[in-house]
């Protein structure tokens, strides 16, 4: 009881129900499943139990969470009694060797490591295998991940399981989530393998004010945002689906004069020291930005007591994980809003995150053939240059096959090889069957949810099993009419609907060659180099996209010829772009298939910007298209010798080089190489739609 | 999924290498069955250590370091991502204490038996049997064609080969065996989970028809220690063992068939005897080994040696020297086939069983009847590897009911043998306790 005094720094804290006894359950080397909602204050539990264990002559406990650190205010709290934290993840590896040091000088209390980094044999074995002798509590976040059945398939996870079921029973283990349904918790303790004691307590948020709005268009939903969100108390969260879309709205946002930042899991850091994903939290923590424009990555922990509303732009995939984002609103204010918005695009989203959730069966089949010619393995690079996969797959395969059991794979160094297992091997098509059964039913639920006429934290509380469920009296359908107003301005939608267009997507240089001899008639290798290397281009949109994708596809599959909006389109994106130094001549990229279209597109442009079109740059070899290839080595490789410079065309000065769509990028990249061994100074490309980034 | 029980567990702790950078060393094999003497005697489990007051006990009971075994049980994080990693990769553990632990180590090594194994294939596999193929590195084009023959007809007899992979004889032997649509067991000094993985042994071990096992920790990188060490459970685990190739006074295997043929409760060791054979082989001959017998491959091999085993069984017991110890060497036979015999000679022949002091304290005063019970009774122990009714021991041992009876009586009185009822049918079996006392554990 004094030390949770001294931690919360109030003289008359008392203890939740159920804490002393959880802690106490822990001192007992029992184990423990704690499923209560943010802020009843999960962390005190294992921050005291951590306390009196060490005072015992325990060693340090391990934290396993998906967090990229405990909150400032959890920090402080345990550093008052005595309980030092530190984090051990993929954006500090600066830090590991001090952190390792003082591991072994019995320094810290509470180490806080990652699934993905504790999945990592080397890992293990090199950093943890020291402290994993003498750790005296092992604590599992986001516990729910745990359950197959739950909506978030983390492969980490399953291999977290595993190492739980085989710790003996001195060690005591404490599982924690805030969401949970009967149905999960069941899962996450028949998976235990031994006897575990449930805490658990009511989910609802009793000061959380519901509301769903259905918009169709994004450009609509964009204007109700710009409009509605300098009006709500405090500052919030819109969730997004997509990292493109976080982009997109924060964008948006900030040019409507509201204080916006994007948060998703490749924010790019300022080099400021501190990474820009806690930097981010920390504004929002102390409102000093008015909304977070943020992916499921943010999330996990998270917790800011007065967070003002809640927003979700795109439908999310099941309850659950709707109920576990918006649950962040009304801890600790009178009133806090939760807003799901659904549109047009969102069953596209769901439907793709739904079908790309496994590695399909012949992706896992070529993978295990090619392991199994050869004695010793392949490292993922060997994989790639002999197999037509995008990397990503390969990844996704490799991973899921790896966390199987018994394992078809097992890596060795930095070899993937295949075990004896893999002879029999075959993805359990049940179980991915009933997996995506269970997706499907989830995203029925949220239909159902956005349609839903009664009481709606109600429906939450019941599809969670809270035994607790009843009318709020708060929301949108108990009140019987909207809390905001669902009117949307339709200039603002028109700006919106252009900017949405005007997405001019930058096209970052490649820096270097693909490992393994890819270009040998070439003879490029290594480093690209600044005597060879592209600018930063330009694409006009994205491929399909609203807007000018629909044009370019139309121009490109139906019409075979360019319309001249995108010709003038791209002069103004090029002067929005003002590349430099500038280009003095326009060529493209020529092509054998279709050989009149896109230089027919170039020739226009260069007449529009008044400059000279030279056709100096040769396709000289027939090649398969260049979208069939799928990894890097693989593309690269597809335009060995392809290209050559009509050295007698070749005019001085910098140029604008075109192309109608762009992908990995290494089309522009070999052609610039070309071009700049043969004299050109500087080579702009210029594409009129990039295809497909990650959705994710 | 297999999940190991606490037992098991608790053992790990105690005895095993779980990888990478460690502040303690595990028990070594004396210490560990120090141990379970003192878990014995307190009619307590491994698993029960887990509780702190417990360990203490028994460090106290046993004299062992008390901070360095605390320290040991502390491990269990490390033992949860070590059993994790193996169990991914196709490994499984087990433990002296498991049922399917192979009985034949319990018997023939007793206290030696090593407390942990690391394995992969077919557990079933464990029960062993068949015959041990060794030899060394270098080996002629003659001692190939013989090892290759040899684990040929094994294969066709139904015995398993066993053999401690090591390149030459070792691996000859064990491709011919799978190749002839035999059983392997291989007994690995080290690189347990490379092995497993190699292309070779994928698709054996895939079919259930290889086991690869090892004392040592998967990952552990080869030491000539390891590998003399492993020599004898390659021999434990089969019923006769045949030396293809040896060295005179040097190399793995000449020592490996000396610690044999020495070892009380070894098994029989055959050599390769024919013209051009190397001087090892004709040495080991000198030191206890019998000659492959001539018509080993011309019919069935188990039935040829099964009777080369029966004709020397008095001449190789005259030439046998006593050891050290009280414990002298008894011909123990083959667990299956039953074999009569006529001890009389009492100083050849003493108890097998490790000497605990609590059990000589129960020792009946030796009479004329006792030294002949004393002779048979490791014949009924190894005849009771499985409870068998009165009628069943006595048709085993080739012995009258009655007499069988009075000896079923007296080893009940010491507390070696029990009855067990079951289905209303009354089993002879080894009591529990006293197995394990006699296993080492």
């Amino acid at each position: 009881m004094t030390y949770l005094r001294t931690a919360l720094g109030q003289a008359d804290a008392n203890f939740r129900p159920g804490q002393w006894e959880s802690v106490e359950a822990i001192l007992n080397r029992r184990r423990l499943l704690v499923v209560e909602r943010t802020g009843w204050g999960k962390s005190m539990v294992y921050f005291l139990a951590t306390r009196l264990l060490r005072n015992a002559g325990s060693g340090v406990s391990l934290l396993i969470s998906p967090l990229l650190s405990l909150m400032r205010n959890q920090l402080e709290a345990a550093a008052r009694i005595g309980v030092r934290a530190e984090t051990i993840n993929s954006t500090n590896p600066d830090d590991w060797i001090r952190i390792e040091q003082e591991l072994r000088d019995n320094k810290i209390d509470i180490l806080l490591v990652s699934p993905e980094r504790l999945a990592n044999d080397k890992f293990r074995e090199k950093v943890l295998a020291y402290i994993a002798e003498r750790v005296g509590l092992f604590v599992v976040d986001e516990a729910h991940c745990i359950s197959d059945w739950g909506h978030d398939f983390r492969p980490d996870y399953r291999r977290i399981v595993r190492v739980l079921q085989a710790l003996p029973g001195n060690i005591p283990v404490l599982a924690i989530t805030a969401t949970a349904n009967d149905r999960v918790v069941r899962d996450v303790i028949s998976q235990f393998g031994k006897d575990i004691q449930l805490v658990r307590g009511p989910l609802v948020r009793d000061s959380l004010k519901l509301q769903n709005i259905t918009m169709e268009s994004p450009a609509a939903r964009m204007a109700w945002l710009a409009k509605v969100i300098p009006s709500l108390p405090s500052s919030g969260i819109v969730y997004t689906l997509t990292k493109r879309d976080a982009e997109r709205v924060a964008d948006w946002l900030r040019n409507n004069d509201i204080k916006a930042e994007a948060y998703h899991a490749d924010v790019v850091d300022d080099g400021g020291g501190a990474p820009q994903r806690e930097t981010l939290e920390q504004q929002l923590l102390k409102n000093e930005v008015k909304v977070l424009v943020a992916t499921v990555a943010l999330g996990m922990g998270f917790d800011k007591p007065d967070l003002g509303f809640v927003i979700h732009f795109q439908r999310p995939a099941s309850v659950v994980h709707y109920y576990q984002q918006v649950g962040r609103a009304g801890r600790a204010v009178d009133e806090a809003f939760g807003i799901l918005m659904h549109g047009e695009e969102d069953d596209h989203i769901a439907d793709f995150f739904i079908h790309s959730a496994f590695p399909p069966q012949k992706h896992v089949d070529v993978i295990l053939r090619e392991l199994d010619k050869v004695d010793g393995g392949l490292s993922v690079r060997e994989l790639e240059s002999r197999l037509n996969l995008k990397h990503s797959q390969l990844e996704k395969a490799l991973k899921y096959l790896s966390v199987e059991l018994p394992a078809p794979i097992t890596k060795i160094g930095a070899k993937w090889n295949v075990t004896a297992a893999a002879k029999a091997y075959r993805i359990n098509a049940t179980y991915v069957d009933a997996i995506t059964a269970i997706r499907r039913a989830e995203q029925t639920q949220m239909q159902a949810y956005m349609a839903h006429k009664g009481c709606l934290m109600e429906f939450l509380a019941k599809a969670l099993d809270d035994p607790q469920a009843g009318r709020c009296g708060k929301c949108a359908e108990c009140k019987g009419q909207p809390l905001l107003s669902p009117e949307y301005d339709h200039d603002l939608a028109n700006r919106a609907a252009i900017f949405l267009k005007r997405s001019h997507q930058p096209l970052l240089p490649r820096k270097q060659w693909p490992s393994g001899n890819a270009l040998p008639t070439y003879g490029f290798t290594g480093k690209i180099g600044d005597a060879l290397c592209a600018q930063e281009g330009r694409a006009l949109c994205l491929w399909r996209d609203a807007g000018w994708g629909q044009l370019v596809a139309a121009g490109k599959y139906e019409a075979d010829h360019f319309d001249d909006e995108l010709v003038g389109a791209c002069i103004e994106m090029i002067q929005q772009w003002n590349p430099t130094p500038a280009p003095q001549w326009v060529t493209c990229i020529p092509s054998l298939n279709r050989p009149k279209l896109v230089p027919d597109f170039a020739q226009r442009l260069a007449m529009a910007l008044g400059l000279p079109f030279h056709d100096c740059l040769k396709k000289i070899k027939a090649n398969p298209p260049q979208k069939e290839m799928q990894n890097s080595f693989q593309q690269a490789q597809n335009l060995d010798g392809v290209f050559v410079v009509d050295q007698a065309t070749l005019p001085a000065g910098s140029c604008l080089l075109i192309d109608d769509m762009t992908d990995s990028g290494w089309t522009f990249t070999v052609a610039a190489a070309v071009l700049r061994r043969a004299g050109c100074p500087a080579v702009f490309p210029l594409a009129l739609a990039l295809n497909s980034p990650r959705m994710d | 999924m297999n999940i190991m029980s606490e037992d098991a567990k608790t053992i790990l702790l105690l005895c095993g290498h779980l990888g990478g950078d460690s502040g303690v060393e595990p028990l070594n094999q004396r210490d560990y069955n120090t141990v379970v003497r003192w878990l014995l005697e307190n009619k307590l489990r491994p698993a029960d250590l887990l509780a702190d007051d417990r360990a203490l006990q028994m460090a106290q009971g046993t004299g062992l370091d008390q901070q360095g075994l605390l320290d040991l049980l502390k491990r269990g994080v490390k033992l949860g991502f070590a059993v994790e990693k193996w169990n991914q990769s196709g490994i499984w553990v087990i433990c002296r204490s498991d049922p399917d632990y192979p009985a034949r180590y319990k018997t023939h090594l007793k206290d030696k038996a090593p407390p942990i194994l690391f394995g992969a294939g077919e557990r079933s596999l464990l029960q062993g049997g068949g015959l041990a193929i060794v030899g060394s590195r270098d080996v002629d084009a003659a001692g190939e064609t013989f090892a290759c023959k040899a684990a040929e007809h094994c294969a066709r007899d139904g015995m398993p080969v066993v053999s401690g992979g090591a390149r030459g004889v070792d691996q000859i032997a064990m491709l011919s065996a799978l190749e002839n649509g035999g059983t392997v067991l291989c007994v690995l000094a080290d690189s347990l989970l490379r092995r497993s993985v190699a292309r070779d042994a994928r698709d054996a071990l895939a079919d259930g028809r290889l086991l690869l096992i090892s004392p040592y920790h998967p990952e552990a990188g080869f030491n000539v220690g390891n590998a003399m060490g492993r020599n004898k459970l390659i021999y434990a685990l089969a019923e006769y063992g045949l030396v293809v190739s040896s060295d005179f006074q040097k190399g793995g295997t000449w020592e490996g068939a000396k610690e044999e043929l020495k070892r009380e409760s070894g098994r029989t060791v055959f050599v390769r005897s024919e013209s051009g054979a190397p001087k090892g082989n004709r040495e080991l001959l000198k030191i206890g080994a019998l000659a492959f017998p001539v018509d080993g491959f011309t019919n069935s091999i188990r039935d040829a040696l099964e009777k080369a085993v029966r004709a020397k069984i008095i001449p190789q017991a005259l030439q046998f020297e006593p050891a050290k110890d009280v414990t002298k060497k008894s011909v123990i036979p083959p667990v299956s086939p039953p074999v009569e015999t006529k001890y009389d000679d009492q100083s050849l022949i003493q108890p097998a069983m490790v000497k605990e002091p609590s059990l000589a304290a129960t020792q009946p005063v030796a009479s004329a009847l006792c030294s002949v019970l004393e002779a048979v009774k490791p014949l009924i122990i190894a005849a009771l590897d499985k409870p068998k009714t009165l009628t069943g021991l006595a048709n085993v041992l080739k012995v009258r009911k009655p007499q069988a009876q009075d000896w079923v009586k007296t080893l009940i009185s010491e507390g070696v043998l029990e009855e067990q009822t079951k289905r209303n049918v009354k089993n002879i079996a080894i009591r529990k306790p006293y197995e394990e006392l006699k296993l080492g554990g």
